[in-house]
């Protein structure tokens, strides 16, 4: 990395020193980076920041230089005046190509002529290209690059279904996954995999790894096989088999110092003994990335009400996506539901593996995609307008290089050479706004775009960008260059030269440019605000609870020491007990886990309730200690919350399982079966609904069990109610836990406020980066607005002197002035609400749990575009009306 | 080689020139090793930018003040990568007419009662 941003600086260097001193420099710049003054803290960071200034100044001053020696060698063979026909200049260049460097000169000087403007235009193209180039690069490589396997079109992600209801169960248990892995016909073989996370004890400081189960075929139908050792074989799946593990090349650089003797070793897990069989290549990141090692399925539960496990397969040669699919829906497998002597009939069901990692993020990045390249459009047409103004006032020079014999050709291509030469500059400056974007889309958007960890600025970005200036320039350049090749003559050299004779006949355009970036700017920012207002509402919405000044630990035990239930509650107990000592504390509690995630479904019965026909109730459970209700601050809707008396007799329900499964509403005496235990339960009490999983969605039917010996688990969360900021206890829960078994990891500690505020990433990141297109769209069209009502002024000066010579007095310049610009944006509104009708509609379409669209955010939007556009065309206005009529009139 | 050359026609000398003359009186160097002598120089007051110190070097080579060495001293694992520069007979002419056209400035603000040395404090 180091190394690759060195080589990029260096490439910024014009080419034959890059080449002569190149590899020197990046020798220099390693050695520079170990000298004393980068030693402190924060020195690597002032490296970087001084080497990049010191190589933008050097580069910059080198390239400069370089351009001005080249202008001064051939000043003398390039006239302004460049309409000579080239038989005149037999020349001893000779080189094809020497008109179009006349050109490419000749326009490198009228740029910078006036640095002002041309970095004005420069800069408006770079956001646009910078933002579209840093968007693709995200959808390209999560949408469009094949997955990290071999053949990875072939492999597809297998879910179950239900031939009644049609219901599809992603996630199945071991003895479903058994069933259906005889039965298929289509695939190679049927794989399995699960996510689990382990206890690994590492120099006496015990660590939580993620990792995976997988079944021993995985990696072959994935094609990947490990970088060293071996895969799993069949038999290492069965219980009672060797215990052996595959790590990652992460795990194996971090933990094991790379060791090359490391097939054979032996590490802990759960303080069990496991023998390290492989270790896999350094890309391979399978479920996810933060899968540390994997485990066969030796030690899967095997209940039929545990459902964990996903599928996947590769298809077998000669088959048919479509023949798959029929091959599956075909199948009818007796299956069982989970509850004791029940079954159901199913079938499977097909997914390409891309489509279901990447499939539900599509639509949201394909609605940046587009909003990205309507800011784009945006800025082309304020540089559009730009050069056109440009070109006006340059109608003149243009008229009498025609008039002296420059061919339409060549004023084309000339005026196309300078928009390239800005297109150029802007792409330049756009891909390195597209890498800095790039990485921040990956500080923020991490946990709700899949695939981001592989997403950088690649090749293909850089000639993305490349062809997108390209494009840019052409399509910027070709508008203006095509009229304003047609110069009219007459007009143009004669009236005594005035030079915008013409300017009337752009103005419709230039006018007509302004009227199209309005209605796109609406558009955008009545999308921007329903994704605001979408994420305003969730902020609102009542989450259940009170998240202030809770403080959430999870830890979780390890297994073989706590395989007595006994010795779990004594150790939970232990440190709710010291934790209740400390001063600062005001309650605190135990649960399975923190109240917006869950780590169990349960099947349940609920008497009195009658399933439709396929329908299983499955609903989230917790196992909930003492004081947890009020500990968290949920409302008690009716009954009671638990007592000490409680056990396996009794649970509390949320609303909306009161809601769900009881007719009238009351479940309070009214009993309920979870899973296939034996007795049943008493409701006890209705809790307000909590907001699970996030806060963005509808809160699903809960169970709370209280905590028991049959129900409580090895993973806990600690939530700790505090009298003031909770993590000010942080370093007192780590040693009370520690304390009390230095053995037990944490892990994850954060206040319950920071872990909401997380889970709101996704909708945090929609309203943002629409926000921040919605927001360069206004700035853009109200930048070009102002442009063009402040040259229109200035064309106009003659006449508005006239008028002002007849009595009209400044109030009413000022009036004619406002209402000419408003009249623009206002029928660049009526389009745009016109456009932003099906617009919205699309919005909806493709982001569920969108707040609606309501004329409240379509006056919102009118009422800022116009408020807005009426500040740019008041600053032009007002100078018009302090125009001295004498002086106006001077200039006709 | 413009070995016939005035001395004087270089003169005055650009600041990092002349830092880089003067490192190299010391022997033969390389990029870095003139860099850090430029910072000794100073007391570490002067910063050197790889940018203008590699283009002032090819400015001087091709001036011909200076020489890049044929040979590059053995390093473990073969010869080095790095150039490394000598001061040429021209060079040290120019640095001697540079550092006399300095000193008679030296001369000419004493004469006109400009204290030059730090006052002791």
């Amino acid at each position: 990395m180091r190394r690759f941003v060195i080589d990029l600086l260096i490439r910024l260097y014009p080419r034959g020193f890059r080449r002569t001193y190149g590899r020197e420099m990046a020798q220099f710049f390693e050695l520079q980076r170990q000298e004393d003054r980068y030693r402190s803290d924060f020195g690597g960071c002032r490296f970087w920041a001084e080497l990049t200034l010191d190589v933008l100044r050097d580069a910059g001053l080198q390239r400069l230089r370089a351009v001005a020696s080249l202008l001064d060698r051939r000043s003398a063979e390039i006239e302004p005046v460049t309409a000579a026909p080239r038989p005149t200049h037999p020349t001893n260049r000779g080189h094809v190509m020497e008109p179009v460097f006349q050109d490419l000169r000749y326009a490198l000087r009228s740029l910078r002529m006036n640095l002002a403007w041309t970095s004005m235009a420069i800069v408006t193209l770079a956001l646009g290209i910078g933002a579209t180039a840093a968007m693709f690069s995200v959808v390209h490589n999560v949408l469009l690059r094949p997955l990290p396997f071999d053949e990875p079109d072939k492999l597809y992600a297998v879910s179950g279904t239900n031939r009644e209801s049609s219901q599809i169960y992603s996630s199945v248990s071991f003895p479903s996954y058994e069933i259906y892995r005889e039965n298929q016909q289509g695939l190679e073989s049927l794989e399995a995999y699960g996510r689990l996370s382990m206890t690994f004890n590492f120099e006496e400081r015990a660590e939580s790894l993620h990792g995976a189960l997988v079944t021993a075929g995985l990696f072959r139908a994935l094609g990947v096989s490990p970088a060293r050792g071996r895969g799993f074989q069949p038999e290492e799946d069965h219980p009672g088999s060797n215990a052996v593990v595959i790590l990652s090349h992460r795990l194996w650089q971090q933990r094991f110092g790379g060791d090359p003797e490391i097939v054979g070793q032996r590490f802990s897990l759960e303080e069990e003994p496991y023998t390290i069989v492989g270790v896999m290549p350094g890309d391979f990141a399978f479920p996810d990335t933060h899968a540390e090692f994997w485990l066969p399925m030796r030690i899967a539960p095997r209940t039929e009400s545990t459902f964990y496990l996903r599928m996947l397969g590769r298809l077998r040669d000669g088959v048919t996506e479509s023949e798959l699919a029929a091959r599956f829906e075909a199948m009818e497998l007796e299956m069982p539901t989970g509850s004791p002597g029940e079954t159901h009939t199913t079938a499977l069901e097909a997914r390409s593996l891309h489509e279901s990692i990447v499939g539900q993020v599509k639509p949201r990045l394909l609605i940046f995609l587009t909003a990205v390249a309507a800011v784009l459009a945006i800025a082309c047409i304020n540089v559009v307008n730009l050069l056109l103004g440009r070109i006006v006032g340059r109608e003149r020079e243009l008229a009498l290089r025609a008039a002296l014999g420059a061919g339409r050709l060549r004023l084309v291509r000339q005026l196309v050479c300078e928009s390239l030469l800005l297109s150029a500059a802007a792409g330049a400056v756009g891909a390195g706004l597209a890498w800095v974007l790039v990485r921040a889309l990956k500080i923020f958007g991490s946990r709700s775009l899949p695939r981001l960890e592989e997403v950088g600025v690649d090749t293909t970005a850089w000639i993305f960008t490349f062809a997108l200036a390209c494009l840019v320039g052409l399509v910027v350049g070709l508008v203006p260059a095509l009229r304003a090749s047609r110069p009219d003559l007459n007009s143009s050299l004669g009236e005594g030269g005035r030079g915008n004779a013409g300017g009337a006949r752009h103005t419709r355009l230039r006018h007509g440019l302004i009227v199209s970036q309005i209605a796109v700017t609406l558009v955008l920012l009545v999308s921007a605000l329903v994704l605001l207002r979408t994420f305003v509402e969730i902020l609102e919405a009542e989450s259940g609870f009170d998240a202030e000044n809770v403080l959430m630990v999870e830890t979780e035990l390890p297994g073989a020491r706590y395989e007595d239930p006994e010795r779990r509650r004594t150790f939970f107990e232990a440190v709710l007990e010291r934790l209740a000592a400390f001063p600062g504390v005001r309650s605190a509690a135990v649960a399975s886990s923190h109240p917006f995630t869950y780590r169990s479904n349960r099947l349940v019965t609920v008497d009195g309730y009658l399933p439709a026909a396929g329908e299983r109730l499955v609903v989230r459970s917790f196992a909930v200690g003492p004081g947890y209700f009020s500990t968290m601050g949920a409302e008690l809707r009716a009954g009671r919350v638990f007592d000490t008396s409680d056990g396996d007799l009794s649970m509390i329900v949320n609303e909306t399982f009161a809601r769900r499964y009881f007719a009238d509403g009351n479940p309070i005496g009214r009993y309920v079966r979870v899973g296939q235990q034996e007795m049943t339960r008493e409701v006890v009490g209705v809790i307000a609904d909590v907001r699970q999983f996030n806060l963005g969605s509808e809160p699903d039917a809960v169970i709370y069990l209280p905590y028991s010996p049959t129900v409580w688990p090895y993973d806990m969360t600690l939530l700790i109610r505090t009298e003031a900021a909770p993590l000010g206890l942080a370093a007192t829960v780590r040693g009370v836990i520690a304390e009390v078994d230095r053995g037990v990891p944490i892990h994850r500690l954060q206040t319950v406020e920071d872990y909401l505020w997380s889970s709101l990433e996704a909708p945090r990141l929609q309203a943002m980066l629409l926000g921040a297109f919605g927001l360069a769209a206004l700035l853009l069209s109200m930048i070009g607005l102002y442009a063009v009502m402040a040259y229109w002024v200035s064309n106009r000066t003659p006449e508005l002197g006239i008028r002002m010579a007849i009595g009209a007095d400044r109030g009413r310049i000022l009036r004619h002035v406002i209402s000419r610009g408003l009249g623009l944006t206002f029928l660049g509104l009526a389009i745009g609400s016109l456009a932003a009708v099906p617009a919205a509609r699309w919005l909806a379409a493709s982001m569920p749990q969108l707040a609606g669209v309501d004329a409240r955010i379509y006056i919102l939007a009118l009422a800022g575009l116009a408020a807005a556009a009426f500040l740019a065309t008041y600053l032009p206005a007002k100078r018009a009306s302090k125009l001295d009529p004498v002086t106006a009139l001077h200039r006709e | 080689m413009p070995a016939d050359k005035d001395p004087r026609s270089f003169l005055p000398l650009a600041h990092t020139s002349l830092n880089i003359l003067l490192a190299l009186l010391e022997g033969e160097a390389h990029g870095y090793a003139i860099k850090r002598s430029i910072e000794k120089q100073s007391q570490n007051a002067a910063r050197v930018r790889a940018g203008t110190l590699y283009e002032a070097l090819a400015r001087l080579a091709r001036a011909g003040l200076i020489d890049e060495s044929e040979e590059r001293p053995d390093v473990a694992g073969g010869t080095s990568r790095w150039r490394y520069y000598r001061i040429s007979e021209l060079g040290e002419e120019v640095l001697r007419a540079e550092l006399q056209r300095l000193s008679s400035l030296v001369v000419y603000a004493r004469q006109r009662n400009f204290a030059i040395e730090p006052e002791a404090t």
